[in-house]
């Protein structure tokens, strides 16, 4: 027997062309050539896999909208982090590690880039145990707040820097 | 009246970071910098990540290379993205070129955004060295820069110290910001003394009440023993948390401030008990 097609399907495909495709409207994050700001995330295949953003040409950075992007608050994050980074012993790395990524309207997040500095504010890298322990539980954190403009969904950037003494985390900003 | 001169010093505090009055510079011979900043102020106006306002700033820094407003104006987008490394470059530019106006912006963005407490203490010290203690507010309008830098010695592990500078902060007539009495209730509670933190605390709550400043107060009260002290406070601040009322920056999360999972922890525990 044929399932029917239920009108509730009707409006799940218009809100896929809709929910994300119209711009928020009313601050100056709005601006149409938001796409061409200094500091954008190029999306690369290769690393970003197929995640894909909402709004095209589109992307607040976090501050612009009234909430914050922590679902769960800050501090369910650091939980998450803490109760799950393991100190390498007798590391003696310090300095700042941040990883900015996007997150779409969905609530997912992608394009994670990575920038770190000693304690000179020097670029520098920090060993790939720690890196790839943080990138892959931040990427794997899914408590991302949908942040929107008037009842709209948006994508956003965001970042969060772990700051690291003698492989230890400090402290997680921003 | 200490709330409105708060709202004033926010207000001059964004617009002395995007606009400069040109004839200042006239008035002082540097032509160079007046043409720069002339220039600035009559084109088109951007917001701070686009392309364009970066190709405005390095125009002006092509009339006028000394121009240091525009180094601190093109940090700001690699600041709020966390990018330290580039933010850091311009601001040191900035500095080099005007230390007494660009020393405060860096040194609050230190604290604020990097949690850079030694180079925020430099910074902030140095530009006391020459203007004295009394040198301005942080770049949210919300913490004077010699509150900011007692919390910088409190977040070393030099508790006496930060007591010291925030107490004799108040036997000046300073303004405070919106905050002191929580911070150096805080400090005192962390130190055992806590009297002395209730103190405080209530003299917060007469100049501007928030949820993380009844947490603490709880927690005194338990320190004291004062079991239904305890649980008003427990009580009062969630209340006030869900109401919005608690510590809050846009870019960033501040010192000693407390979250709602953690009132709710401790509202289960003093009412379980």
């Amino acid at each position: 027997m044929k399932t029917p097609f239920p009108y509730y399907y009707f409006i799940l495909i218009a809100l896929m062309f809709t929910a994300c495709g119209d711009p928020p409207k009313t601050s100056i994050y709005a601006d149409p050539d938001l796409k061409v700001q200094v500091v954008d995330i190029v999306p690369n295949p290769e690393i970003d896999g197929d995640f894909q953003n909402c709004n095209i040409g589109r992307l607040p950075q976090y501050y612009a909208y009234n909430d914050k992007p922590f679902a769960k608050e800050k501090l369910h994050f650091e939980r998450y982090i803490r109760e799950s980074y393991v100190v390498l012993e007798n590391s003696e790395e310090s300095g700042l590690l941040r990883i900015r990524f996007t997150v779409n309207c969905h609530g997912d997040s992608g394009r994670f880039r990575l920038l770190s500095m000693n304690e000179d504010y020097e670029e520098m890298s920090f060993s790939d145990n720690i890196v790839d322990q943080l990138l892959t539980l931040t990427k794997a954190y899914k408590e991302w707040r949908v942040l929107s403009y008037d009842g709209m969904e948006s994508d956003y950037y965001f970042y969060v820097t772990f700051k690291i003494e003698d492989g230890q985390i400090k402290e997680i900003l921003p | 009246m200490r709330k409105l001169m708060i709202i004033v010093v926010s207000f001059v505090s964004s617009i002395a970071s995007s606009q400069y009055n040109c004839d200042a510079f006239k008035m002082m011979g540097d032509t160079c910098k007046f043409e720069a900043c002339k220039y600035i102020e009559k084109e088109k106006k951007y917001f701070q990540l686009r392309k364009e306002y970066h190709d405005k700033y390095n125009r002006a820094l092509e009339i006028c290379p000394d121009y240091h407003p525009a180094y601190k104006a093109k940090s700001t987008a690699y600041l709020k993205t966390g990018d330290f490394i580039t933010w850091m470059k311009l601001m040191n530019k900035a500095v080099e070129l005007s230390p007494l106006d660009n020393l405060d912006y860096r040194g609050w963005c230190r604290f604020q955004f990097f949690r850079d407490y030694k180079g925020a203490i430099q910074d902030i010290e140095r530009l006391q060295d020459s203007v004295g203690v009394n040198a301005g507010f942080g770049q949210n309008g919300m913490y004077h820069l010699n509150v900011a830098r007692a919390l910088c010695y409190k977040m070393l592990g030099e508790r006496t110290k930060a007591i010291q500078i925030l107490e004799d902060h108040l036997q000046n007539d300073f303004m405070t910001g919106l905050y002191i009495q929580y911070h150096l209730g805080i400090l005192y509670y962390e130190e055992g003394h806590f009297d002395k933190a209730l103190h405080a605390f209530e003299l917060q709550t007469k100049e501007y009440d928030f949820a993380e400043n009844e947490y603490y107060k709880s927690l005194a009260y338990k320190a004291l023993n004062q079991l239904e002290k305890q649980k008003e406070a427990i009580k009062k601040s969630l209340v006030t948390y869900k109401k919005g009322v608690f510590m809050n920056d846009v870019y960033a999360y501040q010192v000693d401030k407390i979250y709602l999972i953690e009132v709710e922890e401790e509202y289960a525990r003093v009412f379980q008990e």
